[in-house]
């Protein structure tokens, strides 16, 4: 089941995920995302920085990393991080390229 | 960079792009997931058997349709069966008498080069390997099998992505060339090269730099010793020459026959279908048959029918013939077919004993066959252990 939580301070876009994020979570998740984001940029579209927490993600699908890259894109160079990575899921992000673009902790 | 170049790269890059991806998501599925996928792709595979094998026969204009269907359902359903059991996926065996955990880890892209005479099978096979192992994989196709091998790695790929396989994990190229297969050879994210082909395109996977395991040109001999049965050799013989008109590269490119016993092989390889070429038609059909610029197999005569290589050449054969022999004196340039034919002409030579028999078949093998395959058919079990 989904479980997802966004929270947003005027600067940050900070959200958590809480399951597997395979191609079904993480398309429901990326249009929730969407949302956000045009919501947000439409407030305050400068110097944004978005956070993905991974704490209780043990997969990640083609989709999710999809999403990351969404992300990334949307903001400033450096201003998009995901943290709390599980070691397996770094190493899915490490082999596909994408660790140092995707600034993972 | 020309245009040329730019167009490759951007086609490289992205193939790339996609399989590295496709290849770390999957090092993340467990052993059942990585079954039930390569359950349903083979599944998909061997329902597909007639039609690929169709359209592998209507677009190479080489081997049988039949053969190949049977070939279709070898590369899917067989090696399905061969490989279920085996565990591929991270803790693949945990020994408690010596403690030893074994882990599987995957490659990650594997490049999969398709030979013109085995196209679909070759596809199907070389991507139910790289899903059971977790890798992603990126075709490689001769133009002249392009269209059969893409809709062989199509079946496969929607088969598995239906049951859960990685986007991407199987991708092709759509528009191949020389210079793209080099490339992608030489890609440093590519793990493994898995080469079938020509002598050529196998020695360019060993020397690119990249961990290949080929599958080259074979000149296979078949010793018949005195001790065999005849009619059990000439049978199998036959059978395996003209199974796709003698495209597996496993299969005898010469007899070699003991003098004791030659006037029964060649009574029954003639009761059989075969046809005895005279040194005129030698020389007509090896004229064919070998291209002597580039020392090797013409493409004229590669899966095609003794009838058809008979109207090439201009020679008349019985209607039913199944197998051209040309009796030869050597082994050598001076003897064209004692090379590979990969068609169903075989060399003859009769030997006057099991060390001259010995003697041909190593010459045969040395001469464009050597590490493939070698065929020694006997009853008496002592002469197994004297070769």
């Amino acid at each position: 089941m989904l479980e997802c939580r966004f929270e947003e301070t005027e600067k940050v876009l900070f959200c958590a995920f809480k399951c597997r994020m395979d191609t079904i979570n993480s398309g429901e998740v990326t249009r929730i995302f969407d949302a956000k984001l045009r919501e947000i940029k439409e407030r305050s579209p400068e110097g944004l920085k978005i956070v993905f927490d991974l704490k209780d993600v043990d997969y990640i699908a083609s989709a999710f990393i999809r999403l990351c890259l969404i992300a990334a894109k949307a903001v400033d160079r450096g201003n998009f991080s995901i943290v709390n990575t599980d070691p397996q899921v770094k190493k899915v992000f490490k082999l596909a390229g994408l660790e140092a673009m995707l600034n993972i902790s | 960079m020309d245009e040329k170049n730019i167009s490759i790269k951007e086609t490289m890059d992205e193939l790339i792009s996609q399989a590295r991806e496709a290849a770390a998501i999957f090092s993340q599925y467990n052993q059942d997931e990585v079954d039930r996928i390569v359950h349903r792709a083979a599944k998909a595979g061997a329902a597909k058997r007639i039609e690929l094998a169709k359209m592998a026969h209507e677009e190479t204009g080489m081997g049988v349709f039949e053969d190949k269907v049977i070939k279709n359902l070898f590369a899917t359903e067989y090696i399905y069966s061969d490989t279920k059991d085996i565990r591929t996926c991270k803790l693949i065996s945990d020994s408690v008498e010596t403690g030893i955990m074994e882990y599987a880890e995957p490659l990650g892209i594997i490049l999969g080069i398709v030979p013109v005479t085995n196209p679909t099978s070759t596809v199907m096979f070389k991507s139910l390997l790289a899903l059971k192992t977790c890798n992603s994989i990126i075709f490689s196709a001769p133009r002249n099998a392009l269209k059969c091998s893409i809709e062989a790695a199509k079946t496969i790929y929607e088969a598995a992505l239906e049951a859960g396989a990685p986007d991407y994990c199987i991708r092709w190229v759509e528009q191949p060339s020389r210079d793209l297969t080099h490339a992608l050879m030489t890609h440093p994210d590519v793990a493994l090269i898995l080469a079938t082909g020509g002598m050529g395109l196998v020695q360019a996977a060993y020397s690119s730099g990249t961990p290949a395991i080929g599958v080259g040109p074979g000149n296979v001999p078949v010793y018949i010793e005195k001790s065999a049965d005849i009619k059990r050799t000439v049978n199998d013989i036959i059978m395996s020459k003209t199974f796709d008109n003698g495209m597996i590269c496993a299969s005898e490119q010469s007899v070699v026959v003991d003098k004791d016993i030659a006037d029964e092989v060649i009574e029954r390889f003639k009761s059989q279908g075969a046809y005895f070429l005279n040194p005129e038609e030698i020389a007509k059909v090896q004229a064919i048959a070998i291209d002597p610029e580039k020392q090797s197999m013409s493409p004229k005569v590669v899966g095609q029918s003794p009838k058809k290589i008979a109207a090439l050449v201009g020679i008349t054969i019985p209607e039913d013939t199944k197998v051209l022999i040309a009796p030869l004196k050597g082994v050598g340039p001076e003897y064209p077919l004692s090379r590979e034919k990969l068609s169903p002409i075989l060399g003859f030579y009769v030997v006057n004993s099991l060390e001259e028999g010995v003697k041909v078949c190593t010459d045969i093998m040395y001469f464009g066959g050597l590490g493939h395959t070698a065929i020694y058919l006997f009853r008496e079990s002592r002469c197994g252990k004297e070769v």
